[in-house]
């Protein structure tokens, strides 16, 4: 993908996420496009890229959320490493693999979110969010992550490309 | 060939005879003529109906273009009336909507600025509105921000042009309340699933399901008795020093669009 367009769309991302995607949320829930994007970039442009790409743009959710600055940085960086790291066991993918990835990435991701939350402010039960939001989220996510890789990635014949590391050989 | 000019000229003469003279119409040229004029005459039909069919379907596919036109004509003077329509609707409902936040706006006794909601958090994990008011408006922070219906939230952050709002259905935040028919006090925090709950009412609080909550005024953000919500199940777990209660918040904080920010509470503008 070109550069420029991916800097277009992590920054359409933010107004996107904080208006449009309000018309499609279920009890107050919406898929986050900003872990999707994360996690797309780790996977197919290798675990650096993706680390790079949960910084900046986790500085970006963070100057719009009103959570404690630095916890989308935080949380955005590393599922942007984890999405990285199965990229090279992987040489085909599948809609129902991508799915599976980030439905599990999304789930980690909220229980990150929960321990810098309660490391930073507290006041929360891991249970009651476990259940209002980090699986409610990490369900859209894996539905909306379905359907950008059906309508986008896979039609636009995205290669992996690992600029940090050979894919394994098979034996 | 002097007899064959004889034979022609009885011909033409025999012919303008029987031409000149009626009586001689009426019979065998009539009777030789019945069959030519009928086969002639099929034919002159026939080619009538063609032509006429022709005429016809060429016609009908000249009106059927000219239909088409006009249908699509209609049809685009339809969509924008249809949009028209709209139009006027939202604008009738936005002007309702900002008639009540004028009509507040004028009787309240504490000073408000109009603000319009231009996005919200877009995390899941806080609730929050962005608001497209700041501090050169004289938005600041921990100012309160509600709507004819109620207590929306309070200003967390407050950058030039716009501002964020922390809505009282996120966790992290607290109202300083009241329960109009007790007068219990009690402090209204955000619940995980976007309702709200008030708590430390007092153990001897007679507070029930049905209740208003309204703010008491005792924090800086609010001026006192602007409605929070309706009261649900109070309960009073174990060996809890204090009881608390559901509550369902008056503002519907999905539709929200226009919303007041009190700016001072003493009335001064």
């Amino acid at each position: 993908m070109n550069r420029w367009t991916y800097v277009i769309i992590v920054l359409l991302l933010v107004p996107v996420q904080t208006t449009w995607l309000n018309g499609i949320s279920l009890h107050a829930v919406k898929p986050d496009l900003a872990l999707l994007l994360v996690y797309f970039t780790g996977f197919y442009a290798g675990k650096m890229n993706g680390l790079l790409a949960g910084w900046g743009v986790g500085a970006l959710m963070d100057l719009f959320s009103g959570g404690p600055f630095g916890l989308k940085i935080a949380t955005l960086a590393v599922a942007g490493l984890l999405s990285g790291l199965p990229a090279r066991f992987f040489l085909d993918m599948t809609a129902t693999l991508t799915m599976g990835m980030i439905f599990l990435l999304s789930a980690l991701n909220g229980i990150l979110v929960f321990f810098f939350h309660q490391w930073a402010l507290g006041g929360i039960e891991l249970t009651e969010v476990f259940r209002w939001t980090i699986l409610p989220e990490a369900l859209y996510n894996m539905v909306a992550g379905g359907i950008v890789f059906r309508a986008g990635v896979s039609r636009l014949n995205i290669k992996k490309s690992w600029p940090d590391e050979a894919p394994l050989r098979p034996l | 060939m002097n007899y064959r000019r004889f034979i022609v000229l009885f011909l033409v003469v025999l012919l303008v005879t029987m031409l000149l003279f009626p009586e001689l119409q009426k019979r065998p040229i009539h009777f030789l003529g019945r069959p030519v004029v009928f086969v002639i005459s099929g034919l002159q039909k026939g080619l009538t109906w063609i032509g006429g069919g022709f005429g016809n379907t060429w016609k009908g596919y000249i009106n059927l273009v000219s239909v088409r036109h006009e249908n699509e004509r209609l049809k685009q003077d339809l969509a924008r009336l249809q949009n028209e329509t709209i139009r006027l609707q939202e604008a009738a409902q936005a002007h309702e909507r900002l008639q009540e936040l004028l009509d507040l706006k004028k009787t309240a006794a504490y000073s408000l600025l109009a603000a319009t909601v231009i996005g919200r958090d877009p995390s899941n994990w806080y609730r929050t509105l962005m608001i497209n008011k700041g501090s050169r408006d004289g938005v600041a922070v921990d100012m309160g921000v509600m709507t004819p219906a109620g207590v929306v939230g309070r200003v967390i952050k407050a950058e030039t042009a716009v501002s964020q709002v922390l809505l009282i259905t996120d966790r992290n935040s607290t109202v300083a309340a009241l329960i109009q028919r007790t007068r219990d006090e009690g402090l209204v925090e955000g619940t995980e699933n976007g309702l709200a709950r008030i708590k430390y009412l007092s153990l001897r609080a007679d507070a029930a399901e049905g209740d208003l909550a309204l703010t008491s005024g005792l924090t800086g953000s609010f001026p006192k008795g602007i409605p929070i919500g309706t009261l649900g199940r109070v309960t009073k777990k174990g060996l809890d020093l204090f009881k608390q209660a559901e509550l369902t918040p008056h503002v519907d904080f999905s539709k929200i669009e226009e919303v007041l920010v009190v700016t001072s509470l003493d009335g001064q503008k």
